[in-house]
């Protein structure tokens, strides 16, 4: 059932807002002649491209959104007594869990928040803790790039995610993962759903690809399989508005191909009839619809739970002078 | 469990209370020395008015005692932003918390420091000697009028000081007619104070509790002139009982020492009361003799409408006044107190009203001048002296006025003669402060002109009375419709009179239990020596009058049901909402219980004289 709202190619041209606040860069970045661009084979409906409307799956129950934020405090360096500097950062994570139940609000749960100073080029550093409690894990990374330090943050974090997805897995709760699925590397069987906002590559043949934008609200276009350990589809989780462009509101749903096809297409099914639920309002959310709701709230609690910047930098400094201090009197 | 003592805390029977934890108090919003905010537990049941404690030390080791009052309530989803994400939440879309927040106005900081409640720390229900510190019980060192329960049933008590006029005095009483209870709870004090033992213990020695007197104006029907009877409804009300007992009063019933006053049966020259819901032998005719109208200066009191201020009549009644003491002798041969004004004096007579008004006068025949034996010979007295064409004559009993303005003063006392006539007249008798403490006076049935004269007169008996006698024995007045007797604004001798008891009355004994429907239509001063403020059920037109209550107070005050009342006394910094019991007393003749023994009498008596009358039985 095709969308009729949905800005599908017509024979005039069609000019398209992107719903995402500018900010935030633009949902659809598919460029044609990418080199990136593969057109993945269709697993589903004996190879044809269809549009499925998965049949009503009651209201949402067992369902969970897993996310993480990260948040750069300080930026340091380490000069030896060689006059080499070596760069690093002071920084936090934080993840958590909404936990829709079978009843009972929804929740934020498994929340997990953590600070560290990580250095590149193999570098650790101790910072003692410091009153109001701030205390910093010690990592470093190998590498000796500027980028390595913030990478190995962003790992940090997505290693938390997949934590407590792997957790919620185990208690039997539909994951839906907040970005592309190949940051988690474990139970790659359980019901887990990547969830992916942005549209970077074209993924499939022409013909195919210039039909997703007619997906209706709640409607998934056909599995295909992205490499060989994921199926996707695209689902449509909202109508921005007349004036948005045909790829506003469709995201791309990746679940592991280790589950089976009959069990990834179960999945699937469900989260395509459950997520619209979910999708958020553009007066709300600078990134929606497809910015989902609890997604964006548990993103906000887990920079609430961060604390606040200045005092932040305020501690780091505090601790890296004390450590200099130590450094001398040894 | 335990209170600042380190006593269990339990309630009145012994039972333990639960945890008296309600939650921590807000880090968020800043707390101050006057106001915090207390986030509830989310098994905490907390209402308005409840009292709380929060205990922290001090960066110096010292421990302090933050007590405090809750004045609001919130409730809200943390995390919605819009007020369409409430849905959101209901709908389990996105995930919030529902916080309910208790905003809390300090009573009482132990000991007095002026510091905010650290932010996290425990908040307490003040139960207990917690509660007893929290409402200032411990510094009420003379004394404690139980004036009410709180909104959770204990009672609230009132600093004798503040009542009985050592340190202050004085009820004022607001609240819209009909719901806000304001004669309830006058009597509910006067209960208090007069018909139970914990009451009597506080006025003092033996002296000063028998001699203490009460005097009420009913202004309502017949209402007040059945206090002395059992309320007929008092015992299908469960609760009242033990709420009384709260309140310390182990056996409520009826007051026991009444007397009840009322004006003679109108177009009846004789001394039989006008009352319609008691037997005229409950009730005593009241009214002044023209001997008393004139030595004790009523006829001042005749003049106290809106247009007699404004005009030259106040002072025609003045010199009127004088030349009436002036020329007074009595009657000779009759004890009744009819008078005889002479038509000359001698040169040497004073002009001190006071002298005058004390000496006692002659007896002379009844040729000797004009006779007055009720207030219709008085009118036609004057009548006489404004159409003499006499001019010495006229100066000296009307003064260098106008014609017009004599008549005028003559118009108007005509008017009254039908509203004061009844009130004056040979034979007649004040109302006495003997016999019984609380003494009703009914005026419902009078004019308005003749309710100010009653009520002028007997107040002036009563300041005079008091002029000389130090503060004790107490005499308590309780008049409803204040604004009635001491408008805002203008002049009368009622009005002067009333603010000159609100000023000095504390301190002389004579403590008003004033009410009024709106204190901004009562002479300011009346209201501002009130100690003790009270409000039931407020107009909200007229809420912004109440500054001793809190904005949002004023607000709710204007939602109060009937028998509830938000009470202020000095020492307590934040008024307290309570609620006072079901009256064991009839408040009105439908309450009253009937008298069945006494019924019975009276109806063999009846039977006993018709029998007598219709003789004996004829067979035919």
């Amino acid at each position: 059932m095709a969308n009729p709202e949905a800005n599908t190619a017509t024979s005039r041209p069609f000019i398209g807002v992107e719903p995402f606040d500018a900010a935030y860069g633009a949902g659809f970045r598919a460029d044609e002649e990418d080199q990136h661009t593969v057109e993945c084979r269709v697993v589903e409906d004996g190879g044809h491209f269809r549009i499925h409307r998965p049949p009503d799956a009651g209201p949402p129950a067992r369902l969970c959104f897993v996310d993480g934020v990260r948040r750069t405090e300080a930026h340091l360096t380490l000069t030896n007594p060689e006059g080499e500097t070596i760069t690093g950062l002071a920084g936090a994570w934080g993840a958590g869990a909404v936990l829709i139940g079978s009843d009972g609000p929804a929740e934020i749960d498994h929340v997990d928040i953590g600070r560290a100073v990580i250095f590149s080029g193999g570098h650790r550093v101790r910072l003692s803790p410091h009153p109001g409690g701030w205390r910093w894990r010690s990592l470093s990374v190998e590498n000796e790039e500027l980028r390595a330090a913030p990478q190995h943050l962003q790992r940090v974090m997505r290693d938390t995610e997949s934590e407590i997805a792997n957790r919620l897995f185990a208690e039997g709760w539909l994951v839906v993962f907040d970005g592309p699925l190949h940051y988690l590397r474990r139970s790659r069987a359980a019901p887990v759903v990547g969830y992916v906002k942005t549209h970077h590559r074209r993924t499939l043949a022409v013909e195919h690809w210039q039909t997703v934008p007619s997906l209706g609200v709640g409607e998934r276009t056909s599995l295909f399989a992205m490499k060989d350990d994921r199926y996707a589809c695209y689902v449509r989780v909202g109508n921005p508005g007349p004036w948005a462009g045909p790829w506003a509101g469709v995201a791309r749903l990746e679940v592991p191909a280790s589950s089976g096809r009959s069990q990834a297409i179960a999945t699937v099914d469900r989260a395509a009839r459950w997520l619209p639920t979910f999708a958020s309002a553009p007066h709300r959310d600078a990134r929606a619809p497809v910015n989902l709701a609890p997604v964006a709230r548990l993103e906000q609690h887990l920079h609430h739970l961060l604390g606040d910047s200045r005092l932040a930098l305020r501690a780091v400094r505090e601790a890296v002078m004390q450590h200099n201090r130590h450094e001398e009197t040894a | 469990m335990s209170n600042q003592d380190g006593q269990a805390i339990a309630n009145q029977d012994g039972k333990p209370l639960p945890d008296p934890r309600i939650g921590l108090v807000d880090g968020s919003h800043g707390s101050n020395s006057r106001e915090f905010h207390v986030v509830l537990d989310p098994d905490a049941s907390v209402q308005l008015d409840q009292l709380v404690a929060v205990r922290n030390e001090l960066p110096d080791g010292t421990q302090v005692t933050h007590y405090g009052i809750v004045t609001e309530l919130r409730s809200r989803f943390e995390g919605a932003d819009l007020p369409s994400d409430t849905a959101r939440v209901v709908d389990r879309v996105i995930p919030a918390e529902h916080v309910r927040l208790a905003e809390v106005r300090a009573l009482r900081v132990v000991p007095e420091l002026f510091v905010a409640p650290n932010a996290g720390s425990v908040a307490m229900r003040a139960v207990g000697s917690d509660r007893t510190v929290a409402l200032f019980e411990d510094e009420m060192k003379r004394g404690k009028l139980p004036v009410g329960l709180d909104m959770g049933g204990e009672p609230v008590y009132a600093d004798m000081r503040f009542v009985d006029g050592r340190s202050g005095g004085h009820f004022s009483i607001s609240g819209i007619s009909g719901v806000a209870t304001k004669t309830s709870y006058a009597l509910y004090i006067l209960y208090q104070l007069l018909e139970t033992e914990g009451g009597m213990a506080l006025l003092g020695g033996r002296a000063e509790r028998e001699n203490v007197r009460a005097l009420v104006f009913n202004t309502k029907g017949e209402d007040l002139l059945h206090l002395d009877r059992p309320n007929s409804e008092f015992p299908g009300r469960p609760g009242a009982r033990g709420q009384w007992q709260a309140l310390g009063v182990s056996d409520p019933g009826p007051f026991r020492s009444v007397r009840l006053y009322a004006p003679r049966r109108p177009g009846v020259s004789g001394k039989v009361p006008g009352v319609k819901s008691r037997d005229t032998a409950d009730v005593h005719a009241y009214g002044w003799t023209p001997e008393q109208f004139i030595r004790d200066q009523l006829l001042q009191f005749c003049f106290t409408s809106e247009d007699d201020r404004s005009t030259q009549v106040g002072f025609i009644e003045q010199q009127f006044r004088i030349q009436l003491l002036r020329h007074l002798r009595r009657l000779e041969g009759g004890e009744s107190g009819a008078v005889v004004i002479l038509p000359t004096v001698p040169e040497d007579t004073s002009f001190d009203p006071d002298r005058l008004a004390a000496r006692e006068p002659e007896s002379v025949p009844a040729g000797a001048g004009h006779v007055i034996a009720d207030f219709g010979d008085f009118v036609d007295f004057t009548e006489k002296m404004a159409n003499r064409d006499d001019e010495e004559a006229i100066k000296a009993w009307f003064g260098r006025t106008q014609s017009g303005t004599r008549q005028a003063y003559l118009r108007r006392l005509l008017r009254l003669r039908k509203h004061i006539g009844p009130l004056i007249g040979c034979g007649l008798k004040p109302v006495s402060s003997e016999n019984a403490r609380l003494h009703v006076v009914d005026i419902s049935t009078l004019h308005d002109d003749a309710q100010r004269f009653v009520v002028g007169s007997l107040l002036d008996g009563v300041w005079r009375e008091k002029q000389g006698t130090g503060r004790v024995p107490l005499r308590f007045v309780v008049l409803d419709e204040l604004n009635k007797y001491a408008p805002a604004r203008g002049y009368s001798p009622l009005r002067e009179l009333l603010v000159d008891i609100a000023e000095r009355g504390r301190s002389l004994g004579v403590l008003l239990v004033g009410a009024q429907q709106a204190a901004s239509a009562v002479a300011p001063a009346l209201p501002r020596n009130a100690s003790i403020k009270v409000a039931g059920r407020l107009d909200a037109s007229e809420a912004d009058a109440y500054r001793f209550l809190s904005s949002a107070l004023r607000e709710r005050a204007s939602r109060f049901m009937p028998g509830t009342m938000v009470l202020s006394q000095p020492i307590v910094p934040e008024p307290i909402p309570l609620r006072f019991p079901f009256p064991p007393y009839a408040t009105n003749p439908d309450e009253a219980e009937a008298d069945e023994v006494r019924d019975r009498e009276r109806a063999e008596a009846i039977q006993s004289n018709l029998t007598a009358m219709s003789g004996p039985r004829v067979e035919l």
